[in-house]
């Protein structure tokens, strides 16, 4: 029965398809020139990807990826075509601004400096910009960050155990961004090199709420990290996230707190619980208030179950 | 109350010298008589010890309390108590609950344990959930009995109206009831009272016919979520949202395996999405159309110049428009030009650029490949938040319109998952009734607090603001943005809107909208309950709003925080005192009588009462010299002793349980800040007092009378109101008696 579950359906479709039932949508075409991928591409180059998030295309999917795609694909069927290399240097280069928002810098790079090959117009802007992408791609490589794609090597990766050795590394690694940051003009650049530093101030907020059970002031120190977050980079797309992120940690320490301190035992404080409830739901609440966004039916759900977490603790050792 | 007031208005009151506390009397120690011992080895008996002790030690105490009776000696009042913990060494919750049963006939049970006991029989699996099957059955015949009854109660004055009421009313209700689930939460409540019995007693022979309730129930309930997946499922298919009608068939299959139509959506669904996702991937494929069309010098500039970043773009897509305005690559120039105007940044270019998109997009999807990209773009409100502020803008007027004239019925009859024209059918009269009211909606609306429209629009309108701050319609957007968030009555939002764009020539409007957000600031701080949250609002006011008389307030509120600063503020009222005499007297806080005998003139308690205000701390509030009530207290601080603070804290709070006991309208709030505190005086360690904020509590212990005032209102007795209802359209007025359906249970929330 599963059997033929999963196959009448993908039978139907071809069949539907042969006997010409579904017209195909002109919407849906494939992509028709070179041009056309440049051009939607570079719409969304100057985009601002740090405060908003990236732009989709007419089907819904990220605009940098789908031209990478797309490109990928006009330099493979095209090969005829294109043979003359007269887009050589347009798809190279359009490559790498594509690779360069789905932070793969290296590949960016390598694409930058196949199209400064040909030495035409776009050969300084390919070589500076190739420059630019080694030293995000150098800067993504330093720090602990288990995040990190394993085919990318760390720099001098430090020991995940020694604090002041993470932290070295990641201020070295804030530091080449924020140089970059300063050396840059305005260029879309900028942002990249801002998103770029908020991805290391997340990963070494990550590294403290992961080692936070294995020193006293632990908590302290991954709340501390979280709130450092949320502060600096007030102006991100993800910034409502970031907020989620504390508010959860909160309510992660709630939780932490109430099966190492039963409610009904002596060492249950109940001040000390209440900082911790308030913290996840003001933070949970001030997301749930922002109209627009998806975050705002996310913290609104998680608030809930937050509330419900806490009628687990008697009316006397906690005040709703 | 009342005494006092004329009193105290009429003498001036000289401050009491002193303390304002009688030295404590000492607590003798009291030689135990039998009845205790005996109630002291029935405690540890059945502690310790098998159930025959217990019953034999009760029994001993019964005779003694029977000898004290022939001898004229007052009862000790320890029979009721011990034959309850003699039932509590039975282990059968049932057998608990007959045994209790039989204890609640006796007459000389203290009323707390009265009511202790009565909680404990109702506290019954079974009892519990027939208690839920009557609340449906009587919820279910009071709509029924209110269908009717309304109606018919103008049969007198109008009859036909009467007929065509009853009429409606019945359709109604049988529409109401289609629309109800078929499992209601107060079965599912019983369904899990029954589950717990079984739990609790899976010896018990009962357990074999409750399993088979339950059984049956459970299908009902898995029966209940299978529709109401369906039902959304085929909403969701009507909008075209494969994704979600396939994930609730797939929900509904595992509520009911193999039922034929959650397999039918899920087919149905999965051939769409597979389709769809067919589409999508052709679009990253490649023609050959245009290729070697771009094999040109102009084509080659016009890329190169898209992807440079101080490139002559709209030179460039001008000359490719000009060597072949109807060539292949038309399209994909005009884009280039659209861009060039995007990225120019002049506001006038802005409106340019939506233009030349507006006409790409405007071409059929097989004649253009760029209509595709022009179309997303203006249809997407990220990338065009002007567009879709507008749209919003004018869906809002239509809304509002609809809703004056409409009311409820401005998108059409309600939805009852019925055909739309049998919809219309039944919402037909009531949308005319709907029309003729619309005069009151016309008066109302210019008065809403929060008025329904415009949050869509506003979210459009900050998202262009924070993309196009400098934008074509920035001015535009921000001023309407900012009347919104005052029609809203959020000053504080339009303030920070307008202060970003308004411009020089309304300096005057920016003053007064600073104004109101002062003092909404203001208001918003002192609604802060958490003292520390409160003061550093108040001190954000200060400083944002300094010069206006909210920042000097909140200055000066700010300061009075600090300076009146105290670990806690735990008040009992006079009122409270003086119903409760047994907490202010030698027992509890041993307060001077002569406070509270009414007379000004020796000194009295202002109705502030006393605070507890951490540590050993009290605060006495008195009538001042004025002897007026209304005038805030003089208020003195005086420290006390571990042992007073401790029998004061015991007392009041064990007087205030035993009130909520016996009333419960004394309602004794949960306040975990006070219960530390209380636990810590008992303990003698409230000397350091807790300085966190959440540890500070400010709840007070009121008197009824303050509380409810002289006349309090009650429960009815009878399940029915009177209602006198009057009718403009027909002119009618009517008196009948309304079935009140049974209030939820608190814990009705988990079955939602």
């Amino acid at each position: 029965m599963n059997l033929l579950r999963a196959v009448i359906p993908p039978l139907l479709l071809t069949f539907s398809l042969a006997c010409g039932g579904r017209q195909t949508d002109p919407h849906y075409q494939p992509t028709e020139s070179v041009l056309e991928v440049v051009a939607v591409l570079r719409r969304h180059v100057p985009d601002d990807t740090y405060r908003f998030p990236p732009a989709v295309d007419f089907t819904g999917r990220n605009v940098y990826r789908a031209s990478l795609i797309r490109l990928e694909n006009l330099e493979w069927i095209h090969k005829d075509a294109l043979r003359a290399g007269y887009m050589d240097e347009v798809i190279a280069f359009a490559k790498g601004r594509a690779l360069e928002r789905l932070r793969a810098f290296d590949l960016a790079a390598q694409a930058y400096r196949s199209a400064a090959r040909h030495r035409r117009a776009l050969e300084m802007e390919a070589l500076r910009s190739a420059s630019i992408c080694d030293t995000l791609d150098e800067a993504a490589r330093i720090g602990f960050d288990p995040s990190r794609p394993p085919d990318l090597e760390a720099i001098d990766p430090p020991l995940p155990t020694d604090e002041s050795q993470v932290l070295e590394a990641f201020e070295q690694r804030v530091a080449l961004l924020e140089a970059l940051g300063e050396e840059g003009d305005e260029s879309h650049y900028a942002y990249l090199v801002q998103e770029e530093i908020e991805r290391a101030d997340l990963a070494r907020s990550r590294w403290f709420d992961a080692v936070r059970r294995l020193s006293a002031d632990g908590d302290v120190r991954a709340l501390a990290e979280r709130q450092r977050v949320v502060v600096r980079h007030r102006e991100s797309k993800l910034a409502n996230r970031h907020m989620l992120a504390l508010g959860d940690l909160y309510a992660e320490l709630a939780q932490d707190y109430v099966e190492a301190n039963p409610p009904e035992g002596l060492r249950f404080d109940p001040p000390t619980f209440q900082e911790l409830v308030e913290g996840a739901s003001r933070l949970y609440e001030a997301v749930a208030n922002q109209d627009g966004t998806p975050e705002k039916l996310e913290a609104r759900q998680r608030l809930e179950a937050f509330l419900a977490f806490t009628l687990r603790v008697d009316r006397d050792r906690f005040t709703r | 109350m009342l005494g006092l007031w004329l009193a105290a208005c009429a003498t001036p009151a000289p401050m009491p010298s002193g303390s304002a506390l009688q030295p404590l009397p000492p607590v003798g120690a009291r030689i135990p008589e039998e009845a205790d011992l005996l109630a002291r080895d029935l405690a540890a008996a059945a502690l310790v010890e098998p159930r025959s002790s217990s019953q034999a030690l009760l029994g001993r105490l019964e005779e003694l309390e029977k000898a004290r009776a022939e001898e004229g000696l007052l009862p000790t009042g320890l029979v009721p108590v011990a034959a309850d913990l003699v039932n509590t060494t039975l282990d059968d919750p049932i057998a608990y609950r007959v045994a209790t049963a039989a204890l609640l006939e006796r007459d000389d049970l203290p009323s707390g344990l009265e009511k202790r006991l009565q909680d404990d029989v109702r506290d019954d699996p079974l009892r519990l959930a027939d208690a839920r099957l009557r609340e449906a059955f009587v919820k279910d015949a009071a709509e029924v009995f209110n269908a009717i009854v309304a109606p018919l109660s103008k049969a007198a004055y109008t009859p036909i109206a009467a007929g065509i009421g009853l009429a409606r009313s019945l359709v109604n209700l049988a529409l109401s009831e289609r629309a109800e689930p078929e499992l209601e939460f107060r079965e599912r409540q019983a369904l899990a009272h029954w589950k717990r019995f079984l739990d609790e007693n899976p010896e018990s022979p009962l357990a074999a016919e409750i399993a088979g309730r339950t059984e049956q129930t459970q299908l009902r309930w898995n029966r209940t979520r299978r529709d109401e997946d369906l039902r959304l499922a085929r909403h969701a298919m009507r909008l075209k949202r494969w994704d979600v009608a396939y994930l609730l068939a797939v929900r509904a299959e595992r509520y009911w395996p193999e039922d034929g139509d959650a397999i039918e959506i899920r087919e149905r669904a999965a051939v769409e999405l597979s389709a769809f996702h067919a589409d999508r991937a052709r679009t990253l494929e490649v023609s050959t159309e245009k290729v070697a069309a771009e094999d040109t010098p102009l084509a080659r500039d016009l890329a190169v110049a898209l992807l440079l970043p101080d490139s002559d773009l709209e030179a460039a897509a001008r000359s490719l428009l000009g060597s072949a305005p109807d060539g292949p690559l038309v399209d994909e120039a005009r884009w280039a030009l659209a861009l060039a105007y995007h990225e120019s940044g002049a506001g006038g270019h802005e409106v340019q650029s939506w233009k030349i998109l507006d006409e790409v997009a405007r071409a059929p999807a097989d004649e253009s490949n760029m209509s595709r990209h022009a179309n997303a773009l203006l249809r997407n409100p990220r990338q065009n938040p002007y567009a879709a502020f507008r749209t919003a803008q004018s869906s809002d007027i239509g809304s509002k319109l609809g809703w004056v004239f409409l009311g409820p019925y401005s998108k059409g009859p309600r939805s009852r998952d019925l055909p739309r024209p049998l919809e219309w059918l039944i919402d037909l009269p009531s949308m005319a009734q709907a029309i003729t009211t619309f005069p009151n909606r016309l008066l109302q609306y210019p008065w809403m607090k929060k008025k329904p429209f415009g949050r869509g629009a506003a979210v459009h309108a900050r998202n262009y603001l924070a993309r196009h701050p400098d934008g074509a319609h920035a001015d535009e957007v921000a001023d309407w943005l900012g009347q919104w968030e005052g029609g809203q009555g959020n000053w504080l939002a339009a303030w920070d809107v307008a202060k970003g764009a308004t411009q020089e020539d309304d300096r005057g409007g920016l003053l007064g909208l600073r104004l109101r957000a002062s003092f909404q600031a203001l208001a918003s701080a002192q609604r802060q309950t958490r003292g520390d949250v409160r003061l550093s609002m108040l001190r954000h006011v200060a400083r944002e709003f300094h010069g206006t008389d909210a920042g000097r307030e909140a200055a000066g509120l700010a300061r009075d925080e600090l300076r009146k600063a105290t670990a806690q503020r735990i008040r009992i009222s006079r009122g409270f005192l003086t119903e409760n005499p047994e907490v202010a007297g030698p027992d509890g806080l041993a307060l001077r009588p002569e406070l509270l005998d009414g007379k000004t003139q020796n000194g009295e308690l202002h109705p502030e009462g006393v605070v507890l205000a951490g540590g050993r701390i009290l605060e006495f509030n008195y009538v001042g010299a004025s002897g007026s009530l209304r005038k805030p207290p003089v208020v003195r601080r005086q420290r006390v002793s571990e042992e007073r603070l401790g029998r004061l804290v015991a007392l009041l709070h064990e007087t205030a349980v035993s009130n909520f006991a016996e009333d419960s309208g004394d309602v004794l709030g949960p306040d975990a800040g006070r219960d530390l505190f209380f636990e810590r005086a008992r303990l003698g360690v409230a000397d350091h007092p807790d300085r966190r904020a959440s540890a500070r509590s400010t709840y007070t212990f009121l008197g009824l009378r303050e509380r409810y005032g002289v006349v309090r209102g009650r429960e009815p007795i009878l399940p029915f109101d009177i209602v006198l209802q009057g009718s403009l359209p027909d002119l009618s007025v009517a008196v009948f008696p309304r079935m009140r359906a049974p209030r939820p249970t608190p814990d009705a929330i988990l079955y939602k």
